[in-house]
């Protein structure tokens, strides 16, 4: 591998590890937020 | 004012793919399932998705269990309750193991369907003593699983997020068809990556393709032995990680060197010069992925082509790196179900009597038990049952006992989410075996011809019924949430119901604890420190952050420590240790045509979603593919009705012409039967176009050191009939359509 690609390759490697970090984050958000909106609903009486 | 609609996420079961969709619920039942909310998800749901509220509403929904009344396969019942159903399964299985042994009690079934079977069908076979389970993933994707094993310890996942090449061995992934895919696929694409597709027919994925092979059916071992010539001759190979981190190069070099591209392209079809480009486009890319394919599972020298796949993998320098294709090994937050099915519980004595252990070993006990070391090493757990397919029972080797009752009677056979009748190859071997059991228990949500052989059916549920969290059967690490909408109807219940109460019923109570489908997801769940409930509130899904290389740190989970390009496995075993390509029976003047089936259509998942109006429409007759040169020879033309014979067996259906099929082959579609002919055809048409019924299985078409039946090339002759007279739904007008369907699927 030439010292270029091993650069690219340790800067996809980062941005993957960030990625998953940063997807789990967003996916709890997107969570509460479609909580709240439930939990504002008219319910069951 | 109530609100009675409810949207949950869901996993879409009705195909393999597992799509994270979103169901919703009104008055109690599904009323639409539809895209998921999240962007990154959204373009996953294919038009069959779109068709579950059919499906799970269907009229003809299993609710009651059901016991035979009539002879073995005459399809005549009367509903039971499910205690009582559930006593005398107990009872009569109890009888059978106590006399014949716990060997003679085999288990088939699809994990794609039942979902939620948690491996206890595993835990209690193994503390009852038995052996021999079996799947339709011995022949997809579950025997890959094992086979990749053998070089370097795990089932590799591709990075199709970040890779540059793909390349697809006769696989297809459309847009109604392993959705998830085909959409990775097309934003690679967008990105640059390059697609490489060895297909003999022009495929949807090969339109698109940079390179396109059109090799002949069932060469895929000597395709990648020509890579491998190529890629060593002109030294594209990863010097370094292949001195640090291989073993048997020098031996492998010399078995390459047999396969020069000459000889190649005459076995493959493929010009040397296409051979050497596609060779040079995979290793110069940076970052390259082969992924699964069940093409290559399927073939006289299988075992060689999943291993070459493999090969391929690690000399070019693909191996757990960002791009290439990732070794994820066991979710560090979910008890994984090799845990669960307790496989360390079944003695030795009992695994060696496992169908297929002795003749077919790789994907069976005998393996693993070779692997339990490195794997635990590596892994921390002995048991690497990845995809389900790394301890299981040759099928045929299964079919074989159970109707010859040697090595020793198989007496008590059940079937779960599996219609095994048209599932393996030697469909009248299995016909014949069925016949000679004294125990059949099938658990399906529609009555199936296998089914209709049994002694007891119970109604089972769907993915909307039910509660879970997927871990892709530890090949992916990823956690993903399916939620519950509504009730199952009536008695149907899940197969962690099944099992659990049989359990509970034959004195293995006290290691089946979990009350519930949740109980047991909060068990798993445990391991993260987290309830279902919990997991439930928190997200709809979890990545674990990758790390790559990790073999720097502990090796591969291999005897060696290394990636083994000669197999100690295989040595130790007997067999060739390295990769070869077995030539194909010779064609005849009488069967002149190569036939490949188990090819998958849009509107199916396999044997299933027949009796569905809206699918079934726009697919109401099964087609046998054929170019136009040869229709013309045949003198057949589009819509003709032709009778396809083997040495095997017979079947009738449809012809279509096309262009795009390679000369010389016919493509036939996987798993046909006739729903709508129940009662008016034997087991509702079973037998009538079924590809299981082409298909061999003596030792001349197995894969040696599998026992897998060689499906993608098999000799044939095709002769112009009549439609059989029973089959009379054979446009789209009769068969109804569904708004929604219709404009999903012309979307």
């Amino acid at each position: 591998m030439t010292k270029r690609a091993s650069i690219r390759h340790r800067y996809l490697e980062c941005k993957a590890y960030v990625f998953a970090h940063l997807a789990n984050r967003m996916f709890k958000k997107q969570m509460r937020s479609k909580a709240a909106t439930v939990s504002a609903m008219p319910q069951d009486t | 004012m109530a609100a009675t609609k409810e949207t949950k996420y869901s996993i879409c079961t009705v195909c393999d793919i597992g799509c994270q969709l979103r169901s919703e619920a009104q008055d109690g039942k599904v009323s639409r399932v539809i895209a998921h909310d999240n962007p990154a998800l959204a373009a996953n749901i294919c038009y069959k998705g779109t068709a579950v509220p059919l499906i799970h509403n269907h009229k003809d929904r299993l609710t009651k269990p059901l016991k035979r009344v009539g002879e073995r396969g005459e399809d005549r019942w009367e509903e039971i309750s499910y205690e009582q159903a559930m006593d005398e399964i107990a009872a009569k299985l109890g009888a059978i193991t106590q006399k014949y042994g716990p060997e003679s009690f085999a288990v088939s079934t699809s994990g794609w369907n039942t979902q939620t079977t948690h491996s206890l069908d595993r835990r209690f076979m193994n503390l009852l003593g038995s052996p021999n389970w079996i799947s339709g993933v011995a022949l997809c994707a579950g025997n890959t699983a094992a086979v990749n094993r053998l070089t370097y310890g795990w089932f590799p996942m591709g990075d199709l997020g970040s890779t540059n090449c793909i390349v697809l061995f006769g696989h297809n992934p459309r847009k109604h068809s392993w959705t998830p895919i085909y959409n990775a696929i097309r934003a690679a694409k967008a990105r640059g990556a390059k697609v490489i597709v060895l297909d003999p027919r022009v495929s949807d994925q090969a339109e698109g393709a940079d390179l396109h092979l059109r090799l002949k059916a069932g060469t895929d071992a000597a395709m990648c032995l020509g890579w491998l010539k190529v890629i060593f001759d002109e030294g594209l190979y990863d010097e370094a990680f292949v001195r640090d981190w291989c073993v048997g190069f020098a031996e492998l070099k010399q078995r390459v060197d047999e396969y020069p591209l000459e000889r190649v392209a005459q076995i493959t079809g493929v010009p040397a010069e296409d051979i050497a480009t596609a060779a040079r486009m995979y290793a110069q890319a940076d970052g390259a992925v082969i992924p699964w394919t069940p093409i290559t599972d399927q073939q006289l020298s299988s075992t060689s082509a999943i291993r070459l796949h493999s090969i391929l993998r690690a000399v070019t320098g693909n191996l757990d790196v960002v791009g290439g294709e990732t070794l994820g090994g066991f979710s560090q937050t979910y008890i994984p179900e090799s845990e669960i099915g307790l496989h360390e519980r079944l003695s030795p004595q009992q695994k060696a009597k496992q169908l297929g252990y002795d003749d077919h070993p790789a994907f069976t006990y005998r393996v693993a038990e070779m692997l339990k070391e490195p794997t635990e090493k590596v892994w921390g757990f002995p048991y690497a049952d990845i995809v389900m397919g790394c301890q299981m029972a040759n099928p045929t080797s299964v079919f074989r006992a159970m109707v010859s009752e040697d090595p020793y009677p198989v007496k008590a056979f059940f079937c779960l989410g599996n219609n095994a009748l048209l599932s393996y190859a030697n469909q009248h071997q299995i016909h014949q075996a069925m016949l000679n059991q004294e125990l059949i228990v099938a658990h399906e949500i529609f009555m199936t011809p296998t089914a209709m052989l049994a002694d007891y059916v119970l109604p089972g549920d769907v993915f909307t019924e039910r509660n879970h969290v997927a871990d892709g059967w530890s090949w992916t690490t990823r956690l993903a949430l399916s939620q519950k909408v509504v009730e199952p109807p009536a008695e149907a219940s899940s197969t962690f119901q099944f099992w659990t109460d049989l359990a509970h019923r034959m004195g293995l109570g006290d290691e089946f604890p979990w009350t519930s489908l949740e109980d047991m997801l909060d068990y798993r769940l445990s391991r993260g420190g987290r309830t279902f409930a919990e997991f439930a509130s928190e997200t709809f899904m979890e990545l674990a952050p990758p790390k790559f290389r990790k073999y720097r740190d502990t090796g591969f989970a291999t005897p060696s420590g290394k990636v083994e390009l000669a197999s100690s496995v295989l040595g130790d075993l007997g067999f060739d240790p390295l990769p070869y390509y077995r030539a194909l029976p010779g064609q005849s003047e009488e069967y002149p045509y190569l036939v490949f089936t188990g090819v998958r259509e849009d509107p199916f998942f396999q044997t299933g979603q027949r009796n569905i109006e809206s699918l079934r429409r726009r697919m109401p007759a099964p087609s046998l593919y054929l170019h136009t040169s040869d229709a013309e020879r045949e003198g057949l033309i589009d819509g003709d009705w032709a009778k396809l014979s083997t040495p095997q067996g017979v079947v009738v259906a449809q012809i279509a012409v096309h262009e795009t099929m390679k000369a010389g082959h016919i493509r036939v579609p996987h798993g046909w039967w006739y729903p709508e002919l129940r009662g008016e055809a034997s087991l509702a048409g079973a037998f009538i176009s079924s590809d299981a019924v082409l298909c061999a299985d003596s030792d001349e078409w197995l894969d040696h050191e599998q026992g897998v039946p060689h499906f993608k090339g098999f000799p044939g002759k095709l002769e112009k009939t009549t439609k059989p007279e029973q089959v009379t739904r054979t446009t789209a007008a009769h068969w109804q359509a569904d708004q929604a369907v219709e404009a999903h699927a012309e979307s």
